[in-house]
C-alpha cells in the first residue's frame, strides 16, 4: 500500500526537501480533504455501527440487537413494506418520466418550454408538501376522496403518490440527459432501412438510454426507500424502515434499535449506489463516442398525441402544488373556506415560527457557500494535482460515500458521534454549524461529481503550463480554473441551497431550539395536527426556492454575459 | 442570527462561556414540551421576578424532548426541564440525570404533584388530562351518537371513525394505554384495546393530532387530551370535548434540575418560581388542574371538577412497565396494522 | 565545440510493471533543435515530461546547463512548454495569456505590455491581443501558446506534438515558422512528434525511440540514409526489405550474388538469413551492362503520384513484391508499363543489411 501511495524516488527523504512549497500545499490540501470526509462521514458511520452492537450501557453485545430486531414481526414487516413502496414507485416514476422526457427531447410538442419548467416544480418543495396536499385532495375531507373508490389515502397509496410526485423531476432530468445524448445517425439509418417507429423505439431508443434508465431507477429507488417525510405525513399505519428509525429513536428512545434499523436501511442504499456507480462508468464510455445531436422534426400528429399523454402529468403537478397553495390560504378547512393568511402566522404555532424560516435561509446560504468552496476545492485536488495517486483516489472514493448514506442515518450518526463528550468537536452539537456540516456531507457526492465533470472539461495541461511559467498552482486556480468553472460552481451552489432548505431527514435529529428549520417545522406542525400551517410553511419554502432559482438563473445570465464572453465559440 | 453564531460552536468552549457571561446576566437553557403559544407568557411571568435570568427555550414534543435529553445524557445541554411529562422525568431520574432540590413552598403542592423522595427530584406543575374530541358536524353526517364512556368507543357504529395517538411515539398515547390498563386491569385492559383497535382508523404519532384531525373533520372522533380540545373549541371548531365516565388518564407536566448544570443558583430560582402560587395561577389559564390545591379556577369546556374524574395514576408502575407495555402493544396492533382494518 | 546544455543520464521510468523508459542517455547542445521521434507509446512524451519535471523519472539524472535538476519540481526548472491541445486559458485574452508568466515575475506593467506587443508581432498576430482564444483559428492559437512559452525567455523550449491537432496546410506553414523562430531566438528546443516528415524537416538532431529505448541519434540526413536499426529503417521513410542469405562476406538474393562491400553493417558477425534493404527511390532502371546487383523484375502495378510513379515489382527469386519510385522521364524513356519487364539495378552503396 505504502509503495502504491508514494512512487519510489518521489517522496524519498533526501528529495522531499526540494519538493517546494506548492507541492506541500497540495499534499496538505488533499490530506485535509480526506480528514474532512473522515470526520464528517466515516467516523459518524462507525459510531452508528458500533451503537448497533451495544446495549444501553454501551457494552458490546454482538448480534443481540439484530436478533431482537429479527424476532419482531412488525419491524420485519417494515422491510417488505419499504421494498414494496420503493419498487412500485420506481416503476411508476420511470414510466411516466420516460414518456415525459421523450416528449421533451424527441418531439416538437406545443408548450414544450412550459412543460419543461413545470415538471421541475416538485423539486423545489420538501417531500412533505405533496403528502400534505394529498391529505387535502384525497383525505377524509378531501375534495377528490371519491376518486379512491373507498380506499384510504393514508397508507401505501398516499406514500406512493407523494413520492412518485416528488421523485419525478429527478428521473426526468436523468432520462432527458440520456435521450439528448443519442446519435442522430442511428435514426437516419433506421429510417433509411424503413424501420417502423415502434421498432425503432425498441431497437434504437431504448438500448441507447438503457444506462440512463437504470441509473434513474436506482436514484428513485434510493430516494423512496430512504425518504421519511412522506410516510410520516401520509403513511398512516403503514410502517417503513425510515419511519421505524424515527419511532425507535423519538418515540421509544431506543437508540440501539434505531442504529440497527439504520444499518438495515443502509444496505439497499449501498446496493443501489453500487449499481449506479457501475452504470455511470458504462455510461461515460458510451458518451465518449462522437455523436451527431438529434434535432426533432415537426410531426403534428405525434406532437399532439404526446402533449395529450403528458397532460395528466402536468395537471397532477399543477393540481397537487396548487392544492397545497390553496389549502395554506383556507382559514379553517373544511368549515371555513374563506381565504386568509392566518396559517402563515407561524409564531402562534408549534414548530419554531418565522425564526425557523429565517434559520433555513441562513442555513441554506452557509451550506451553499461553504459547501461549494469545500467540495470544489476537494474536487480540484482530486482532478488536478499531479502524483500522489493513492491519496487522491482515497479522496475521490470518500466523496462517493455520502450518496449511499440515507439522511436519517447520517443525522442519527451525527448525534452519536458529535454528542459524545469525549469528542473534541462536541461543542458543535446544537449549533447551526452542525446542521451546515451535516447537510454538506449529505449532498456531497452529486456536487463532487458535478465539479469533477466540469474540471475534466478543462485542458489537463493548464497546471503544467503554469508550472513552466513559474506561476504557483493556486494563482492559476484563482485566475483560470475558478472562472472557467463558474457555471458549475453556480449549479452546485443552487443545488446545495435548495436541498438545504428542503431537507428533513438529515437534520431532524440535529436541530436545537435556536436552530429550528423551516423544513422540520413543516414536519412538526403536521405532526401536531397543524396541517394547514404545515402546508403554508411548505408553500413558503417552495416559493423561496423558486425565487432563489430565478435569481440564480438571472445571475448566471448576467455573469455569463459579463465574464464568460470567451465562451461564444467553443474552445476546441 | 449572525455569522458569529454559526461559528460559536467552532470556538473553544471556554472562550464561548466567557463571551456569553460577559454579555448579559445569566442564561438558562430550559428544555420544555409546553405549548408553543404559552412560552412567551411563561417567560414573561418569570422575568417579572427575575429580570436578570434569561430563559433559552428548547421546545419540542414530549417524545423528542425526552429523546434529546436521553441522547445527551453523557453531556447534558439543558439546565432545567420545565414542562415535560412526569413519566419522562421518572425515566431520567432512574438514569440518574436529575439533581434533587426542594423548591420553596414545595410543601404546598398536592402530594400527587411531587416526587415522593424527601428531597424531590422533580415537581409536578399541572395535570394533562385525557379527553375525547368529538366533531358534531361529522357525527351528524355519519349518524354517530355522542360517546360518553371509553366503553362506548368499542361499539361497531364507530368503526373507522376513531383516531388515537400511537403510544410508541406519543406521550398522550401511552397515557391512554397506561390508564386503561390501570382502570380495567391488565387482562381486561388489553381486551378493551383489542376491541377498540377494530374501530381505529389510524394511529398518529402525536398526541394533539387526533384532536386537530377531529376538528378538521378528518375523523369524527379523536382520542386526545382535554387541553387541546378546549383550545380548538374556543377557536370555533365544531367540537365537543367528552370526558369518559370511567375515569380519565392523566400525566403531569413537571419540572426538574438537570444534573451537571453550570448555574445551580439560577436553576433553583426557576424551580422556586415553577412551584410558586403565581406560576400555578399562570398554568391555570389552559389547564384545569394544577399542583397547588385550591388555586385552580374552572376552565371553559372542562367538567366542573375534573380532579375527581382523574384516576389514581401510579406513575412508578407506568415507568417501570413502559417497555413491556409498548412491546406488547406493538405486537398486538402495529404488526397487523393495515390501513384498511 | 559547444558544451552540452542538457544531459540525460541513465533515465528509467516505470509505471507499475510497465517499463516506459529504459536506460535513456542523451546529450543536447545549446541552441540545438532536437526531435524525439517514434510511434505512440514509444516513451518520447514520457521522456519530455521527465525533462520538464511533470512526471519524474524513476531512476537516473538530468542536468540542465550543468545544474542537476533531476528531482526539482517543474516550477523550479527553466523551460517553456507548448502542448498539442494549446492549453490556452480560455477566459483570458490573448495578451493576458502571453503575459501570464511575466505578471508573476514582478516585471513592470509597461515592460510587460512591450514584451507582449513584441511577441504578438513576432507570431504575426499584432492586432489579436484583445481577442479570446476561442476567436482564433487552431494555428493562431498554437502561435499564441508558443509566444506564451517563450515570453519569459526560458533556456529550454519543449514542444509536445505541437502541430498534430492542425490541418495539413497550416501544419506545413507553422513548421517553417517555428523552425525560423527557434533559429532566430537560438533557444534549445525539444519537440516530440510521431510525424517523421516533421522531424526530418525541422530538427538539427533526431532521437528515434521505440519501446522505451533510443534506437538512433543523428542528423535527419544520417537517420534517413544510414538507419542504424531495422526499426529506424522501417519507421523513417519507406524501405524495401528483401530476404537474403549471407555466407562470410558474400550476400545472395535467390541465386544471385549481391555486392554490399563497404557497408558498415557487413562488419557484424551475423550469418545466414538476412535482409537487404533499399529505399524505393534508390532502384536504378538504366541497365549499364554490368550484371552485378542486377535483377529481372515484372511490373505488377503502377501508381501515378505527380512528379514520380510508384511501381510495384515482382523480383526474380523474391517472394514479396517490392516498391520502386521512378521519375516520369525514366517511365517514358524505358517504356515502363504494367505487365512489362525490366532489369533493375540495386546500387551497392545504397544497400543496407539488417538481421531479421
Amino acid at each position: 500500500m505504502s509503495v502504491a501511495l508514494s512512487p519510489p524516488g518521489f517522496l524519498a527523504k533526501n528529495r522531499l526537501g526540494k519538493l517546494g512549497l506548492d507541492r506541500g500545499l497540495q499534499i496538505a490540501g488533499v490530506v485535509i480533504g480526506i480528514l474532512f470526509l473522515v470526520v464528517t462521514m466515516v467516523l459518524p458511520l462507525y459510531a452508528i455501527l458500533s451503537k448497533s452492537v451495544e446495549n444501553k450501557d454501551g457494552d458490546f453485545v454482538g448480534w443481540t440487537n439484530y436478533l431482537e430486531y429479527a424476532s419482531n414481526p412488525s419491524l420485519l414487516n417494515s422491510i417488505t413494506n419499504s421494498f414494496t413502496i420503493a419498487i412500485i414507485t420506481t416503476v411508476i416514476v420511470i414510466s411516466l418520466a420516460l414518456m415525459t422526457a421523450y416528449a421533451l427531447t424527441r418531439t416538437c410538442m406545443p408548450f414544450k418550454g412550459v412543460v419543461r419548467v413545470l415538471v421541475m416544480g416538485p423539486i423545489f418543495a420538501p417531500s412533505l408538501l405533496p403528502a400534505i396536499s394529498l391529505v387535502y385532495l384525497f383525505g377524509n375531507q378531501g375534495v377528490l376522496k371519491s376518486w379512491l373508490m373507498g380506499e384510504s389515502v393514508y397508507g401505501p397509496i398516499g406514500i406512493v403518490i407523494s413520492l412518485a410526485f416528488w421523485c419525478f423531476p429527478h428521473a426526468v432530468m436523468i432520462i432527458t440527459t440520456a435521450l439528448s445524448n443519442t446519435d442522430a445517425r442511428l435514426y437516419e439509418s433506421a429510417r433509411a432501412l424503413r424501420t417502423s417507429p415502434i421498432r425503432t423505439f425498441f431497437t434504437v431508443t431504448l438500448p441507447s438510454i438503457k444506462y440512463g434508465l437504470i441509473s434513474a431507477s436506482f436514484v428513485v429507488f434510493t430516494l423512496v426507500i430512504t425518504d421519511f417525510g412522506a410516510p410520516k405525513v401520509i403513511g398512516g399505519q403503514y410502517n417503513v424502515l425510515a419511519t421505524d428509525i424515527y419511532k425507535q429513536v423519538i418515540g421509544q428512545q431506543n437508540f440501539q434499535m434505531g442504529a440497527v434499523v439504520s444499518v438495515i436501511l443502509f444496505l439497499p442504499a449501498i446496493l443501489a449506489f453500487t449499481v449506479d456507480r457501475w452504470v455511470q462508468r458504462k455510461q461515460v464510455s458510451l458518451l465518449t463516442a462522437r455523436a451527431e445531436p438529434l434535432v426533432p422534426k415537426k410531426n403534428p400528429l405525434k406532437d399532439n398525441v404526446m402533449l395529450l399523454l403528458c397532460l395528466p402529468v402536468i395537471i397532477t403537478i399543477i393540481g397537487v402544488l396548487g392544492m397545497a397553495v390553496y389549502a395554506s390560504l383556507v382559514t379553517f378547512w373544511p368549515y371555513n373556506l374563506e381565504l386568509s393568511f392566518n396559517n402563515y402566522q407561524f409564531d402562534l404555532m408549534d414548530g419554531g415560527g418565522w425564526e425557523a424560516y429565517y434559520n433555513s435561509l441562513e442555513m441554506g446560504l452557509y451550506t451553499a457557500l461553504f459547501g461549494t468552496a469545500i467540495i470544489f476545492t476537494n474536487a480540484y485536488l482530486v482532478e488536478k494535482v499531479p502524483g500522489i495517486n493513492g491519496l487522491r483516489t482515497l479522496l475521490h472514493l470518500g466523496a462517493m460515500i455520502p450518496l449511499a448514506v440515507p439522511g436519517l442515518v447520517l443525522g442519527l450518526a451525527y448525534i452519536f458521534f458529535f454528542n459524545s463528550p469525549s469528542n473534541p468537536l462536541n461543542s458543535l452539537y446544537g449549533t447551526l454549524a452542525i446542521l451546515v456540516i451535516c447537510t454538506i456531507a449529505h449532498y456531497y457526492t452529486v456536487c463532487h461529481l458535478t465539479a469533477v465533470t466540469a474540471l475534466k472539461q478543462i485542458d489537463s495541461e493548464f497546471e503544467a503550463v503554469s508550472a513552466s511559467l513559474k506561476v504557483p498552482f493556486y494563482v492559476t486556480f484563482w485566475r483560470v480554473t475558478l472562472p472557467v468553472c463558474l457555471p458549475a460552481l453556480l449549479d452546485i451552489f443552487i443545488y446545495l441551497y435548495v436541498n438545504a432548505m428542503n431537507t428533513v431527514s438529515a437534520v431532524v435529529f440535529l436541530y436545537s431550539s435556536n436552530t429550528m428549520l423551516a423544513s422540520v417545522a413543516v414536519l412538526n406542525m403536521d405532526d401536531a395536527g397543524d396541517i394547514a400551517p404545515a402546508a403554508a410553511m411548505g408553500v413558503l419554502l417552495m416559493f423561496t426556492c423558486i425565487g432563489i432559482k430565478l435569481l440564480h438563473w438571472g445571475m448566471s445570465h448576467l455573469l455569463l454575459e459579463r465574464t464568460q464572453r470567451w465562451r461564444n465559440r467553443s474552445a476546441t | 442570527m449572525t455569522f458569529k453564531k454559526l461559528f460559536s460552536g467552532l470556538l473553544a468552549a471556554g472562550a464561548m462561556t466567557a463571551a456569553t457571561a460577559a454579555m448579559a446576566g445569566t442564561e438558562l437553557t430550559v428544555y420544555t414540551a409546553f405549548e408553543a403559544e404559552d412560552l412567551k407568557r411563561y417567560a414573561k411571568e418569570f422575568n417579572k421576578q427575575h429580570p436578570d435570568i434569561k430563559i433559552n427555550w428548547v421546545r419540542d414534543s414530549t417524545g423528542i424532548v425526552t429523546a434529546k435529553l436521553l441522547a445527551e445524557k453523557e453531556n447534558p445541554q439543558a439546565d432545567v426541564v420545565w414542562g415535560l411529562a412526569a413519566t419522562s422525568l421518572l425515566v431520567m431520574k432512574n438514569e440518574g440525570m436529575l439533581s434533587p432540590y426542594a423548591p420553596k413552598g414545595v410543601e404546598a403542592l398536592s402530594p400527587k404533584f411531587r416526587d415522593n423522595d424527601a428531597t424531590p427530584s422533580w415537581i409536578g406543575l399541572d395535570a394533562w388530562i385525557a379527553g375525547i374530541c368529538f366533531n358534531t358536524i361529522e357525527a351528524e353526517k355519519h349518524n354517530l351518537p355522542k360517546p360518553t364512556s371509553w366503553e362506548d368507543l368499542t361499539k361497531p357504529v364507530y368503526q373507522g371513525h376513531i383516531i388515537m395517538p400511537n403510544p410508541n411515539s406519543s406521550g398522550t398515547g401511552f397515557l391512554d394505554v397506561a390508564s386503561w390498563l390501570q382502570m380495567f386491569g391488565e387482562e381486561k385492559g388489553w381486551d378493551y384495546m383489542d376491541q377498540l383497535h377494530t374501530n381505529i382508523a389510524r394511529y398518529t404519532h402525536s398526541g394533539s393530532k387526533p384532536c386537530k384531525l377531529a376538528a378538521a373533520g378528518e375523523a369524527p372522533i379523536g382520542i386526545s387530551f382535554a387541553y387541546k380540545g378546549a383550545k380548538l373549541k374556543k377557536k370555533g371548531a365544531p367540537l365537543d370535548v367528552v370526558f369518559p365516565k370511567e375515569g380519565l388518564g392523566w400525566d403531569m407536566e413537571a419540572a426538574a434540575i438537570v444534573k451537571g448544570t453550570d448555574d445551580m443558583a439560577a436553576a433553583k430560582k426557576l424551580m422556586d418560581f415553577a412551584a410558586s402560587r403565581e406560576a400555578n395561577v399562570m398554568y391555570n389559564v389552559g389547564y384545569a388542574v394544577v399542583a397547588i390545591p385550591g388555586v385552580a379556577k374552572p376552565v371553559q369546556y372542562y367538567p366542573e371538577n375534573p380532579e375527581a374524574m382523574m384516576i389514581d395514576n401510579d406513575f412508578a408502575w407506568s415507568a417501570a412497565n413502559r417497555s413491556a407495555i409498548l412491546k406488547e402493544w406493538q405486537g398486538r396492533y402495529d404488526s397487523k396494522s393495515d390501513p384498511k382494518n | 565545440m559547444s558544451r552540452s546544455y542538457l544531459t540525460i543520464k541513465n533515465v528509467h521510468k516505470h509505471f507499475g510493471d510497465f517499463v516506459a523508459l529504459k536506460d535513456i542517455s542523451l546529450e543536447i547542445q545549446e541552441g540545438e533543435f532536437v526531435c524525439f521521434l517514434g510511434p505512440s507509446g514509444c516513451g518520447k512524451t514520457t521522456l519530455l515530461r521527465a525533462v520538464a519535471g511533470l512526471d519524474m523519472q524513476t531512476e537516473g539524472e538530468i542536468f540542465q546547463s550543468g545544474k542537476n535538476i533531476s528531482w526539482l519540481p517543474p516550477e523550479h526548472r527553466d523551460f517553456g512548454i507548448v502542448f498539442q491541445s494549446y492549453a490556452l486559458f480560455p477566459n483570458l485574452t490573448v495578451a493576458e495569456n502571453i503575459a501570464y508568466g511575466l505578471r508573476n515575475q514582478k516585471v513592470r506593467r509597461a515592460d510587460i505590455r512591450n514584451r507582449v506587443d513584441e511577441l504578438l508581432t513576432m507570431i504575426g498576430l499584432p492586432d489579436s491581443g484583445k481577442k479570446f482564444p476561442s476567436q482564433l483559428s487552431g494555428g493562431q492559437q498554437q502561435r499564441v501558446a508558443l509566444a506564451r512559452a517563450i515570453a519569459t525567455k526560458p533556456g529550454l523550449l519543449l514542444l509536445d506534438e505541437p502541430l498534430s491537432a492542425l490541418d495539413a496546410r497550416v501544419r506545413l506553414h507553422l513548421r517553417q515558422e517555428i523552425k525560423s523562430l527557434q533559429r532566430q531566438l537560438g533557444v534549445t528546443t525539444i519537440m516530440v512528434t510521431h510525424d517523421q516528415e516533421e522531424a526530418l524537416s525541422m530538427a538539427d538532431k533526431i532521437v528515434v525511440m521505440n519501446q522505451g529505448v533510443i534506437e538512433q541519434i543523428g542528423t535527419p540526413e544520417e537517420i534517413y540514409s544510414n538507419p542504424a536499426t531495422r526499426f529506424v529503417a522501417s519507421f523513417v521513410g519507406t524501405m524495401n526489405f528483401i530476404p537474403a542469405q549471407r555466407e562470410g562476406n558474400r550476400v545472395r538474393v535467390g541465386t544471385r550474388e549481391m555486392s554490399c562491400r563497404g557497408h558498415h553493417n557487413l562488419q557484424s558477425e551475423h550469418q545466414g538469413e538476412m535482409n537487404i534493404a533499399i529505399r524505393p527511390e534508390d532502384f536504378r532502371v538504366r541497365y549499364n551492362g554490368d550484371a552485378t546487383n542486377t535483377l529481372r523484375a515484372d511490373v505488377r502495378n503502377m501508381e501515378f503520384l505527380g512528379s514520380f510513379v510508384r511501381t510495384e515489382l515482382d523480383l526474380d527469386g523474391v517472394g514479396d513484391p517490392v516498391v520502386a519510385d521512378f521519375s516520369m522521364n525514366d517511365v517514358r524513356d524505358m517504356n515502363i508499363q504494367v505487365g512489362g519487364e525490366l532489369m533493375l539495378d540495386l546500387p551497392e552503396n545504397r544497400l543496407h543489411l539488417f538481421e531479421h
